[in-house]
């Protein structure tokens, strides 16, 4: 089962009459301009006409098969064509065939010149193709006119209603095309290039929050299996992979066949952290399932099929798994939902340690037409998807919804040129909200569908220009007319992305930590992520509006934290930082980062409960080492009293572990004012570092 | 005869004065009367002059006649020694000292005269004048308060108060001063000009304007009230008016470069772009050095996608004004244009260390990393 998405097909009753009479037309025409394929009409080439006589037959036995197979027609249709290009109903096949293959646009050509030869050759339908083509150019005027003359010549037919919706949708979305069009959205679209792209399908990518991977979908020669798709003559699916090396990306190469298998596998979702991944497989019964894999020591793991609240015995597709894995949200069609594919999500049940029962997202999001394409920003409330409803300007757009106080807003269509007539699909963003990646059919591509980087560019930055008056006629004297410059507010992704590495402080050797993240406000563990085995790496996304606190512990080592205190105002960063953990031995210390003072006083603030805990943790566990708790402060203030401040938070630390039932003779505490300096005290992030409290080993 | 030679002799020394004094050339001709008339008021004294001090007067009459003026001064001064309270002595004796620009000294006389003589006017007018050239505006602005209420040069005075008080920045009272004087002359356009422009920096667009028409139905060829009529308008947006006073400007004086350059900025404020850039193009070839024109080329440049031509031209404005953050604001908005995102944003960080509004706002986005 392919995953891209197959464009609605229009496919009306009266269509397919028309389509009849043009098959059996092609060799007698005769009533028009259009030159039919007749012997007689070709003397001199009687070579030539056999051969287009016999891709023509060729042509259409593939024709007959179905829709499914239109496009494998082409080639034998085109050669016939190269030999007579004016007959009209070979060129309508042309067209036909067209609008079921990849390069739809082509279709329109192939109509207009059917049109020319023979304007009667399928009145009953020539308005909606003829329609269908300028859609698909961005004619939008045109496409408009031919969808309404379509409608109103099908009043004096027997037609459905569901046969009016159609055209009324495509008529809708042609002008919604021309709405988008008037108002662009500031991208650059780049093709990945060559390492990245083929002659042959790539689509469907998914990117690790950093952009430092990419897994996507190809369907190239020497797949797992080496088969060949029967419905489009293409190799089967598989999943590949690329990395960005300062800023190039790696030749595709095959994730291998721990994950590929003979049959089709595409991407489906992949965690920020790029650890976890979704991959769809078709299954026998005619869904689709997902399966999940994590990348391990020795490779990404044998995927396993998710559970049954999420995997059905209808198709489930598309999937995204949020910053915090708390949350998957998944594409099906199963017929409990508002209109064909929908998405859902599910929450992960810690006790049961499986994916709960999962929740239709709503009318907001899902519309009476297909969803797919599912991503949840790391920023965790901003949720990408496709969508064939909403305002789409045809076949399946790309849309965004913002989560606020726990509903979805009305979905956006995220503009042209990002969006085009045709099939938009499988959109995710970076970290940075200012890049994204999708698939795509352009002219500047290399065949089929190729991987597009799409960069953001904001609001259009307005040029300043200056004027000098001289404003008295006595004076040579200029005056310098200032400039007005209206405020820009430049959107940037709501959060924090961290990232680096893992490392023991002595040999500087990858370490496997757990890195909890804790909301510090509330003492909750967010999330449990752990850094890779092979390089130490890690990556954690931060959206705004939290106090985080990170904890990164591992067996035999002393913990580390770091604390990100992040308002809802907070622009987008990236941070890279290297931890380096300290085995438990005497004289190793670390900065406890996450317990908190109220200004000016010794008394412990609730957001630290969640570092307490663990230092609690740790002196359990290792019940024969004893510790000093150190308190120390930056250079404001009076040096006695910054002691004295400082020898109180130590030893209100010392007291909570007491009170938790730590030996006190285990423990010691001391202030050491500002004798201690760890940064700079000359600016404001120096002197921060500097305010803290620190734990040593010192038996 | 001799009062004949004297009342000659004073209207030379005032034609003198008036030639000698800067924008003295302004007081017209009839003022020379005003000023004998002063000097022969106080002919009635004479008869309480000495001889010696009369003959000391008289050879510096003649030396100031023709010219000479130091040995004038000396013969003033030997008049004034005979006889210090002399008053045509005084004056005569000020009108060498503005004409030898020692001010001061033509000041302590003035000063002298004015005490001697309850009936003088056009004294205080010209000792107001002194302190104007001396730059000692305080003085001048009292000295030609005391002239206006004495009726000496009421016109001049106000106008010159006027321009000593916009000059300080006080355009709220320069303003009353012109009003005051186009009471006397209302139609001095220049006058008119000058008291738009200070309601312009007031913000007192629709009176600019309305003074500017005024200044022009006076004066149809005072280019600088069109140009500054035209700026009123682009600040009301009202480009189209603006475009046809800069082009009403350009008509008078072709190569304007304030014109020109305020026409480039109508037209893109328009979208024009393409005759925005024709306009700073030629103001560039009229003057090369003109930082502002580079930087506004630019622009247009920008909005007409022409990015590489556009950091050329920023770049040229730059090379001339190492301090000029706007130009860095521009290069930095065409380098992103052509996916030099570092050379952007490092022309956004020195647009920002320049003080340019929204340059730090420019780098959210492509120069967070």
């Amino acid at each position: 089962m392919l995953m891209f998405i197959k464009m609605d097909r229009v496919t009306t009753n009266y269509m397919k009459f028309g389509i009849l009479a043009i098959l059996l037309s092609v060799s007698f025409f005769a009533f028009s301009q259009s030159v039919p394929f007749d012997k007689k009409m070709f003397p001199d080439d009687k070579d030539g006409f056999k051969e287009a006589r016999d891709n023509i037959k060729e042509g259409d036995r593939v024709f007959e098969e179905g829709e499914a197979y239109y496009s494998l027609a082409i080639p034998f249709y085109e050669k016939a064509n190269n030999f007579n290009p004016n007959n009209a109903a070979l060129n309508f096949k042309l067209g036909l065939c067209y609008l079921e293959s990849p390069y739809k646009s082509k279709c329109l050509e192939y109509f207009e010149k059917s049109y020319e030869l023979d304007p009667n050759l399928d009145p009953l339908n020539v308005n909606f193709l003829l329609g269908r083509g300028y859609h698909l150019n961005e004619e939008w005027d045109k496409a408009i006119e031919y969808y309404r003359n379509q409608l109103n010549e099908m009043a004096g037919f027997d037609v459905t209603e569901e046969q009016y919706r159609n055209i009324r949708k495509h008529l809708a979305e042609a002008e919604n095309g021309k709405e988008l069009v008037e108002n662009p959205v500031r991208v650059w679209i780049d093709n990945l290039g060559p390492s990245v792209n083929s002659e042959w399908p790539e689509f469907a990518p998914l990117i690790s929050t950093d952009e430092s991977i990419m897994i996507l979908t190809a369907r190239r020669p020497n797949s797992t299996g080496e088969l060949i798709f029967e419905l489009d003559g293409l190799p089967y699916e598989d999943l590949y992979y690329t990395q960005n090396i300062e800023g190039d990306w790696t030749p595709l190469a095959n994730i291998g066949d721990k994950v590929n298998t003979s049959g089709h596998d595409a991407t489906s979702g992949l965690a920020p952290d790029g650890k976890v991944l979704f991959v769809f497989r078709g299954t026998v019964k005619g869904g689709g399932d997902v399966y999940v894999a994590r990348d391990e020591e020795d490779g990404w793991s044998k995927p396993k099929a998710l559970g049954k609240y999420i995997n059905t015995n209808y198709h489930e597709s598309a999937v995204a798994l949020s910053y915090d894995q708390n949350d998957l949200y998944f594409v099906s069609d199963k017929p409990e939902g508002i209109g064909g594919r929908d998405i859902y999500v599910s929450h992960w049940d810690n006790d049961k340690e499986e994916w709960a029962e999962a929740q239709n997202l709503g009318p907001v999001v899902n519309s009476p037409f297909n969803e797919d394409g599912v991503f949840i920003h790391p920023d965790g409330k901003t949720l990408y998807f496709s969508s064939k409803g909403h305002n789409s300007m045809g076949g399946s757009d790309i849309f965004y919804t913002e989560k606020k106080d726990g509903q979805w807003s009305k979905p956006v269509n995220i503009g042209y040129p990002i969006n085009t007539p045709d099939d938009d699909v499988f959109f995710v963003v970076a970290a940075d909200g200012r890049t994204a990646y999708y698939s795509s059919i352009r002219d500047e591509g290399y065949g089929e569908k190729d991987i597009y980087r799409i960069t953001f560019l904001g609001p259009e930055k307005q040029p300043v220009l200056n004027v000098e008056d001289q404003l008295f006629t006595g004076s040579d004297e200029k005056i310098l007319e200032l400039p007005i410059q209206p405020p820009v507010k430049i959107k940037t992704s709501k959060m924090v992305l961290l990232k680096g590495l893992v490392l023991d402080e002595e040999t500087d050797e990858p370490v496997v930590a757990n890195i909890d993240l804790i909301d510090n406000t509330t003492s909750e563990l967010l999330a449990t992520f752990k850094s890779d085995g092979e390089d130490g790496s890690y990556l954690v996304s931060l959206p705004v509006g939290r106090n985080y606190g990170l904890n990164f512990n591992a067996d035999e080592y002393l913990f580390n934290s770091l604390n990100f205190d992040l308002p809802d105002s907070a622009d987008f960063k990236e941070v890279y930082k290297i931890i380096r953990l300290k085995k438990i031995k005497i004289g190793k210390s670390i900065i406890l980062r996450n317990i908190f003072f109220d200004f000016d006083k010794s008394t412990i603030r609730s957001e630290s409960e969640a570092e307490l805990a663990r230092l609690y943790e740790l002196l359990k566990e290792n019940q024969d080492i004893k510790v000093e708790i150190s308190g120390h402060t930056d250079n404001r203030g009076d040096d006695s009293y910054n002691q004295k401040l400082s020898e109180n938070r130590a030893k209100a630390v010392v007291d909570y572990l007491i009170n938790k039932g730590i030996p006190e003779s285990r423990m010691i505490y001391a202030g050491y004012g500002e004798k201690e300096p760890v940064a700079t005290n000359e600016t404001d992030e120096g002197r921060q570092e500097n305010r803290r409290t620190e734990f040593k080993i010192i038996e | 005869m001799q009062r004949f030679l004297a009342i000659v002799s004073f209207l030379l020394v005032s034609g003198s004065l008036l030639s000698q004094v800067d924008s003295v050339k302004q007081i017209k001709a009839d003022t020379l009367i005003r000023i004998a008339a002063d000097t022969l008021s106080s002919d009635l004294q004479e008869g309480g002059l000495s001889v010696e001090a009369l003959s000391y007067y008289n050879s510096g009459l003649d030396f100031f006649q023709t010219n000479q003026l130091d040995s004038a001064e000396y013969y003033f001064s030997m008049a004034l020694a005979e006889e210090d309270s002399f008053p045509k002595a005084l004056i005569n004796r000020a009108a060498v000292h503005i004409q030898l620009a020692e001010h001061r000294d033509a000041i302590a006389d003035l000063e002298l005269y004015t005490a001697l003589v309850d009936t003088a006017t056009n004294a205080y007018f010209f000792k107001a004048r002194s302190y104007d050239y001396l730059g000692e505006t305080d003085s001048a602005l009292t000295a030609y308060s005391q002239a206006i209420s004495r009726k000496a040069f009421v016109e001049d005075a106000h106008l010159r108060r006027a321009e000593i008080l916009r000059k300080k920045g006080l355009y709220k009272e320069a303003v009353e001063d012109f009003s005051k004087a186009l009471l006397e002359n209302s139609q001095n356009a220049k006058a008119l000009h000058d008291m738009a422009s200070c309601r312009k920096i007031l913000g007192e667009k629709e009176m600019a304007a309305e003074d500017y028409r005024e200044a022009i139905r006076v004066n149809p060829k005072l280019t600088s009230a069109y140009i500054n009529l035209g700026s009123v308008y682009r600040n009301m947006d009202k480009n189209a008016e603006a475009l046809a006073e800069f082009n009403q400007a350009l008509r008078l004086e072709e190569n304007n470069i304030l014109a020109l350059n305020n026409r480039g900025n109508t037209h893109y404020a328009l979208g024009n772009y393409l005759e925005s850039e024709r306009d700073f193009r030629r103001v560039i070839e009229l003057d090369p050095n003109y930082a502002f024109a580079h930087n506004n080329l630019a622009g247009a440049l920008i909005k007409q996608e022409r990015f590489d031509e556009a950091i050329e031209s920023a770049s040229n404005a730059i090379e001339l004004d190492p301090t000029y953050g706007f130009a860095f604001l521009n290069r930095g908005i065409a380098r992103e244009m052509v996916r030099d995102i570092p050379g952007a944003c490092s022309d956004w960080e020195t647009a920002e260390e320049l003080g340019i509004t929204n340059a730090d706002v420019y780098q959210n986005g492509p120069c967070n990393y």
